[in-house]
């Protein structure tokens, strides 16, 4: 059946269509596309990889279930890391308040310029990301998130979040700002 | 995009995106199995015996999912020039009586063309699938709606 479509019907709103009518192919190459991308959003917002999975496997689950009720009002990308974002703050809701350390990055030691051992340093330098991004507000986070590493547009991010754009210029700005200032020990 | 090897964000970031397709896999691996396992709403149809009668000589009666004849229609009416995006059914005492089909249709090709034989291939599917329908007209039985167009 595949060697039959026409490349329109395996572009995104193909791809759609037929996921909608039950075809589980094609929502997995939806998966494919945005499932690495929703991890990574799910890691920054839970702070751990386990609960990261168990955010996005929620959240793919609920697409499978809801996608007759897509009518492409918004974009597939900013739906799907919509469910992402409602699931990581349900799961937030249910934690016992842990308190954060916001000088934990500081912790970690800045590698010198003559370390050789390139992949260990960007696993270091990602750890210390990570650590800068646990400390600021959840707001910025997912903000910054969103587009340093997903490259939403404005707009897009308030979709996804339901803010207004003006808002998200604001809470971009600041988080570029502190994460700016808080990995300058890597330089 | 070109990575400042300088810049501790970007390279964290690069960092970050690969970090999360390390382990896009696993995932990927327990949301098919999990999608596949999950039940989709679905009605039965009754199927049309050999004899003409509700029951056979047995006194059963044979039933389809309408999952397994939304999968089949779903295959059969995506062609070259084709693709359906939205069936519905109308079951009526567990009989089918009509058939609502949304299709996109390819630009340039003849609708009415692409109307018919979408309409003949939905009547080959069910008379396969569900046998003679009593009351079952694929001329008004059958709704053919051609909801969009997509360039080639």
């Amino acid at each position: 059946m595949m060697a039959t479509m026409a490349a329109w019907q395996r572009d995104q709103e193909g791809l759609l269509r037929a996921a909608r009518l039950g075809d589980q192919t094609a929502f997995a190459e939806i998966t494919t596309e945005f499932g690495p991308g929703m991890v990574g959003y799910a890691h920054s917002l839970v702070g751990n990889h386990h609960d990261a999975a168990d955010v996005v496997q929620e959240a793919l689950l609920s697409a499978w279930r809801s996608l007759d009720t897509f009518r492409g009002d918004s974009a597939l990308k900013t739906w799907l890391y919509r469910l992402v974002h409602r699931r990581a703050m349900d799961l937030l809701r249910r934690r016992r308040p842990q308190p954060v350390d916001v000088d934990e990055f500081t912790e970690l030691t800045a590698p010198t310029r003559h370390d050789p051992d390139r992949a260990a340093e960007d696993s270091e330098v990602l750890a210390a990301l990570r650590a800068v991004l646990s400390g600021i507000p959840e707001g910025q986070r997912s903000v910054w998130m969103l587009r340093e590493v997903e490259g939403m547009s404005y707009a897009e991010i308030g979709d996804t979040l339901a803010l207004p754009v003006d808002q998200v210029r604001g809470l971009l700005a600041r988080g570029r700002a502190t994460v700016t200032e808080r990995m300058q020990a890597w330089r | 995009m070109a990575i400042d090897q300088g810049d501790p964000v970007a390279r964290a970031t690069q960092a970050l995106r690969e970090d999360a397709s390390q382990e896009w896999p696993q995932i990927a691996e327990s949301v098919r199995s999990r999608v596949h396992n999950m039940t989709v709403p679905a009605r039965p149809i009754r199927v049309a015996p050999l004899s003409g009668q509700h029951h056979d000589a047995q006194q059963s009666q044979v039933w389809l999912s309408s999952r397994v004849l939304r999968a089949a229609l779903r295959q059969r009416l995506t062609t070259r020039g084709t693709m359906p995006d939205r069936l519905d059914f109308t079951i009526e005492e567990r009989q089918l009586t009509h058939l609502s089909v949304e299709i996109v249709a390819t630009y340039g090709d003849d609708l009415r063309e692409v109307g018919a034989e979408t309409r003949q291939r939905i009547d080959d599917t069910i008379t396969e699938f569900l046998g003679p329908l009593p009351g079952w007209n694929p001329n008004t039985s059958i709704r053919v709606h051609i909801c969009d167009i997509r360039p080639v």
